[in-house]
């Protein structure tokens, strides 16, 4: 048994990210309270590629002064396979849970390239039934859409950059309560960089998993090696003493932003009395490009995290 | 930058469209003077008109001088910034496709008309047909954008397609007519029959609620957000008045006459 006083060991391993296109959407409302209703909604069952038709979370709250219409507004990120795919969910995410919240309106966060743009409101203008109207204001095209409470304002085409997903940090904690506190902790931090976000409810996943099952069809199951009570039965990475593991799952627009996060988690997981380890999980190089090793992400100047462990 | 300096006050006009920041900036001195324009009916060499100095390399021009008898000051110019420090005449910026044109004076007849592109800062009042279809086109003012700090005349805005007219204080008779899309933003009184025979543009005053054409319906009260986007993108331009566009308007729908997809807007309070 590891001894309640022990510092928690960074492991010499590395987080797998790949990339995924990502574009940026600035939702604005009349009050706060339905920019984030209009945020949660866009944003929700869009924890994971492997299941969902695209990864989003909230970026940032935006004060009236930086938004295109001087309203409150929330900045969101999506990432997905390819541009078509993200342009559909988009277009379905907008259409959706923008476009029906009220007082609310929906614009570009990111420079456009034609080449490589979204035709969201595009295609959104349609619910207009022909009584939308386009504006173009500077280089910048919006749909005005008719509505019952005035008219949603969508801009014609969203920009897109190719991001990296797939961050993350996995903590084992001794026990459950402190374990869920460190979690909390390590994703407060790791979502604020600016540019990241953290997909999954709470920003905290209790389930993770690993690529296929014993069951034919099934593209990933219960990451056993994880699952404290199968660590008995199965082959096992945890440390005696583990009750509960949780992983960060970290999505950014770009390499730096995504390290950025991942030293302020481990940084964060580090100062956490009840974590044994932090450590990270990858595909053994196979799957992405971007290895995020968490020494040197956390620095030469980490204490008692590189030296100690 | 070039410098070019009115060397008389003939009341016979000079048509002077070789004046264009993107045609100066690489051409010598001595061959920006033999360029020919037209001084009433006769063919002349521009420095016997101007006096030519400087460097236009840079792709900024300024003309000193009262101009308001020069026609067609940077018409069709496609980039650099080209400065009237004083007043311009008739077809200023006419046509053009991009770059900045700043008239510190009044600007003659037909500014902007059938523009693409660009910008144009009228400091003092424009003229009639501001932005407007020169007679037998389809389509007057195509994009760009025309801020204009004083008044303008009749017609302003005649045929708008595409692109953005404010003007600061009140405008003539037929703002907008037949317009087919576009935006018209009027800080003062708008003249008699806005908006005639016009499809889908929008004009915006917020001076006092214009006499409609009987074939304009209200529809309602709005505080459209497309405004609001406007009023950031004119204050970024130093636009005054830009703020009042955040306010809540009274929507016109019309003209019935014709497809009857166009608005105009008049402040509600």
């Amino acid at each position: 048994m590891i001894p309640v006083d022990a510092l928690p060991i960074l492991d010499d391993t590395f987080a797998e990210a790949f990339p995924l296109t990502a574009a940026k959407v600035i939702v604005t409302a009349d009050h706060p309270r339905l920019a984030l209703s209009a945020a949660r909604a866009a944003t929700g069952n869009a924890s994971s590629i492997i299941g969902c038709d695209a990864e989003a979370g909230i970026d940032c709250e935006l004060e009236p002064h930086l938004t295109p219409d001087g309203r409150p507004g929330i900045g969101l990120l999506f990432f997905g396979f390819s541009r078509p795919a993200l342009e559909k969910a988009l277009v379905s995410r907008i259409g959706q849970s923008i476009l029906t919240c009220p007082t609310t309106a929906c614009f570009n966060g990111l420079p456009v390239d034609p080449d490589k743009a979204l035709k969201v409101g595009a295609q959104l203008r349609f619910f207009g039934d022909g009584w939308q109207a386009s504006k173009k204001i500077g280089d910048r095209r919006f749909w005005r859409i008719p509505v019952m409470d005035g008219e949603f304002l969508v801009e014609e085409s969203f920009g897109t950059t190719k991001g990296v997903a797939g961050g993350n940090l996995i903590l084992m904690c001794r026990d459950a309560a402190g374990g869920l506190d460190a979690a909390e902790a390590c994703a407060e931090a790791m979502r604020g960089v600016p540019g990241v976000i953290l997909p999954f409810p709470h920003g905290i996943v209790r389930a993770g998993s690993k690529v296929g099952s014993r069951y034919k069809g099934l593209k990933a199951s219960t990451n056993t090696e994880y699952c404290p009570t199968l660590a008995s039965r199965v082959s096992t990475k945890l440390p005696p003493g583990t009750a509960v593991v949780y992983e960060l799952v970290a999505d950014g627009l770009d390499l730096a932003s995504l390290e950025e996060s991942t030293r302020r988690g481990i940084r964060a997981a580090m100062d956490c009395r009840s974590v044994l380890k932090v450590s990270a999980g990858n595909y053994g190089g196979k799957l992405g490009p971007h290895h995020l090793h968490l020494r040197r992400i956390a620095g030469a100047d980490f204490g008692y995290g590189v030296a100690r462990c | 930058m070039l410098t070019l300096t009115l060397r008389h006050r003939d009341p016979v006009p000079l048509e002077a469209e070789c004046v264009c920041p993107d045609r100066l900036m690489s051409m010598a001195i001595a061959d920006i003077g033999r360029l020919r324009v037209w001084h009433g009916n006769r063919q002349t060499e521009l420095a016997e008109h101007f006096q030519i100095t400087g460097d236009g390399s840079d792709g900024r021009v300024r003309v000193e001088g009262d101009c308001s008898r020069v026609k067609m000051l940077g018409s069709g110019m496609a980039s650099g910034c080209l400065l009237i420090a004083g007043n311009a005449g008739m077809h200023a910026g006419a046509r053009m496709t991009g770059g900045e044109l700043i008239i510190q004076g009044d600007a003659g007849d037909w500014a902007g008309a059938e523009m693409s592109g660009g910008l144009i800062r009228i400091g003092g009042s424009a003229g009639n047909l501001a932005g407007a279809a020169y007679r037998g086109s389809v389509h007057g003012m195509k994009g760009g954008m025309i801020l204009v700090e004083g008044d303008a005349g009749d017609e302003v805005g005649a045929s708008l397609r595409r692109g953005i007219i404010a003007v600061s204080g009140r405008v003539g008779d037929f703002c907008g007519v037949n317009a087919a899309a576009g935006t018209i933003v009027v800080g003062g009184r708008v003249g008699a029959r806005a908006g005639a025979a016009m499809r889908r543009a929008t004009i915006v005053t917020l001076g006092p609620a214009p006499d409609l054409l009987p074939t304009f319906h209200v529809c309602g009260t709005v505080s459209p957000t497309f405004l609001k986007v406007l009023a950031r993108h004119l204050e970024s331009h130093g636009f005054s008045g830009a703020e009042k566009l955040k306010g809540r308007f009274v929507r016109s729908c019309g003209d019935m006459v014709s497809l009857g997809k166009g608005e105009i807007l008049y402040q509600a309070d």
